[in-house]
């Protein structure tokens, strides 16, 4: 069973004197129980927009979501009981300290409350966090530490995490790789944001990247990073032109390293070019795998990935 | 009752103090300064010399009430209170939905499993009683004037005065509440609430000062006209005024639920 499945799900703001806003369009999106997906995209795709969908807090023009079995909007209090949350912009009261906070949360979510703020303290623990002060004199990092806290304490079968690691510096990002990767050994799923490449490439099983409210692909990481393309770098002991690759099967972006040397991209299977340089001695042929970046930008075109500096599909609807 | 009723009611124990006290100090301060009979008798005088419109933006309709201490109260404080807890009312309507939608809060709070009826009936429920609270607690001053003063006062009359600015006051806490439901924006709830609350108030002025049939109309639709605080220190409860109030602010908490219920949270 997809602990995470939409069909069809489609957001539109009505904006006025405008034509409506789509922030997500027609998201068909399964996540599996066990895994690690990330999500990424840049600067209002409709990354937080489809986050804001599956917990209720915003309603879809179209089509249905559902969480762990549940209709996100018909059995919503079911689905919340599962899922720990942790927002992009992390907003709490201000006036009560960490350990007040995480109080009042674990009474509101019910259950076994003792057991919950007991975990919360271990995980603190973990992010070496300190519960004692007001929230208002937390700084951005130390609010996701108590975020984090919050939306893992009582253990739920799955976490939807919001561009969870900003703020937090690279010895806690190691330490809550652990977690996540713990997170996933115990069966349980994380759905997580993320504008940080590299993060999406050290933890996540599965990645689904939105441009424009639009999924453009899901993939394994893994089979993301290899199968789609390679640079090569192709060595010739004469005198190298762009030219010899002309109409080459599966090339492109070909560029002139060194008078001997070319650098070209190639799609696909290696056959049709090592029969276009059969007539060259070859003194040396590198492939190397594109980073995850490289991959995202492929996706994007010139778009810069996401900055720190989020900015959500609704914020953009206003504008 | 839940952690959010709970929660609520611990947050605004101070706004009991603070302004049940206020507003007791108020009542007070009235009780102390008016040393006899000859006091109200000659602000009495003073406010008949004055042209009969201008007596009901005292909310007065003749200066006869206002010669007995009781109806001096009426007069000097209970006038005043309903008004005064207009500010408080818009505030708390605010904390109901706006002030955590607007901060962003809010988006935690409905993350976790608590519905959004849920949510607001246990906020207006603790806010209820707060100010209920906070009323019943700015009697203390009166009762304390009394104890201070010379003059004669009947107590009874003046608690049901005071439990009498309850109705008003959840009506324009619901005001706000629907409003900020409505427009999702604290600063237009703020402002939409404040003006029809003045408005409320001046229309009931003008009524108040003059015969029109026009003016008498609308002011059906001012809350104020169901709050007369000199008939109720006289005669006691207005049920007919106490029970359009309540059913007003119930339709109009009932209306933001429902609306709150059906729309998106957060920008």
């Amino acid at each position: 069973m997809a602990v995470i499945q939409t069909h069809d799900l489609t957001k539109a703001y009505n904006v006025r004197g405008k034509p409506p806003f789509v922030a997500l369009q027609s998201l068909d999106m399964a996540v599996e129980q066990g895994e690690i997906f990330g999500y990424l995209g840049p600067n209002g795709a409709g990354k937080t927009t489809t986050i804001r969908l599956l917990l209720d807090l915003i309603r879809p023009t179209a089509g249905t979501a559902q969480v762990m079995g549940y209709d996100v909007n018909a059995d919503s209090l079911e689905m919340r009981r599962l899922v720990g949350f942790l927002p992009g912009e992390l907003n709490l009261w201000r006036n009560l300290t960490a350990a007040q906070t995480v109080d009042y949360v674990a009474h509101v979510r019910g259950g076994d409350v003792p057991a919950q703020k007991r975990h919360a303290r271990e995980i603190g623990e973990r992010l070496n966090f300190d519960f004692s002060k007001r929230i208002r004199e937390y700084s951005t990092g130390n609010k996701r530490k108590l975020g984090l806290v919050l939306a893992m304490m009582h253990k739920p079968p799955l976490l939807i995490l919001d561009e969870p690691t900003t703020g937090l510096d690279p010895l806690l990002q190691h330490t809550f790789n652990a977690m996540m990767r713990e997170v996933r050994d115990e069966g349980r799923t994380v759905f997580l944001s993320s504008h940080m490449l590299a993060e999406v490439q050290a933890i996540c099983d599965r990645v689904g990247i939105i441009r424009d409210g639009d999924m453009k692909a899901i993939e394994r990481v893994d089979a993301l990073t290899e199968a789609k393309f390679h640079w090569v770098t192709l060595q010739l002991r004469e005198q190298a032109e762009p030219q010899i690759l002309d109409g080459v099967a599966g090339v492109s972006d070909v560029s002139l390293h060194n008078s001997h040397t070319l650098r070209f991209r190639l799609t696909g299977e290696h056959d049709p070019l090592l029969r276009a340089i059969s007539d060259y001695y070859v003194v040396r042929l590198e492939t190397r795998e594109p980073s995850l970046e490289e991959i995202f930008l492929t996706y994007y075109g010139n778009d810069e990935p996401e900055s720190a500096d989020p900015v959500t599909a609704e914020q953009k609807a206003r504008r | 009752m839940g952690a959010i009723f709970r929660y609520t009611l611990r947050q605004n124990m101070q706004a009991i103090w603070q302004w049940g006290g206020g507003l007791g100090a108020l009542g007070l301060m009235l009780m102390l300064i008016v040393t006899d009979m000859d006091v109200i008798t000659g602000y009495a005088d003073l406010l008949d010399a004055m042209p009969e419109e201008m007596l009901g933006f005292f909310g007065l309709s003749s200066t006869e009430m206002i010669t007995s201490p009781d109806g001096f109260i009426a007069f000097g404080f209970f006038a005043y209170a309903l008004m005064i807890l207009g500010v408080y009312a818009v505030a708390v309507g605010l904390d109901v939905v706006a002030n955590e939608e607007d901060a962003g809060v809010l988006d935690v709070l409905l993350s976790l499993p608590v519905s959004r009826t849920r949510m607001i009936v246990q906020r207006i429920a603790a806010y209820v009683v707060i100010t209920a609270l906070l009323v019943v607690f700015s009697f203390g001053g009166l009762l304390v004037g009394s104890v201070l003063s010379d003059m004669e006062y009947n107590m009874g009359r003046l608690f049901i005065g005071t439990l009498n600015i309850i109705p008003g006051t959840l009506v324009m806490i619901a005001l706000t509440v629907f409003f900020s439901v409505l427009f999702r924006r604290r600063k237009t709830a703020l402002s939409v609430s404040a003006a029809i609350i003045i408005f409320s108030y001046f229309i009931n002025f003008l009524a108040e000062s003059a015969s029109n049939a026009v003016l008498d109309m609308v002011n059906r639709f001012s809350l104020f006209a169901y709050y007369d605080s000199q008939r109720v220190v006289r005669e006691g409860l207005v049920w007919g005024d106490v029970a359009i109030l309540l059913v007003v602010a119930a339709l109009l908490f009932g209306a933001s639920a429902w609306l709150f219920n059906r729309r998106d949270v957060g920008l």
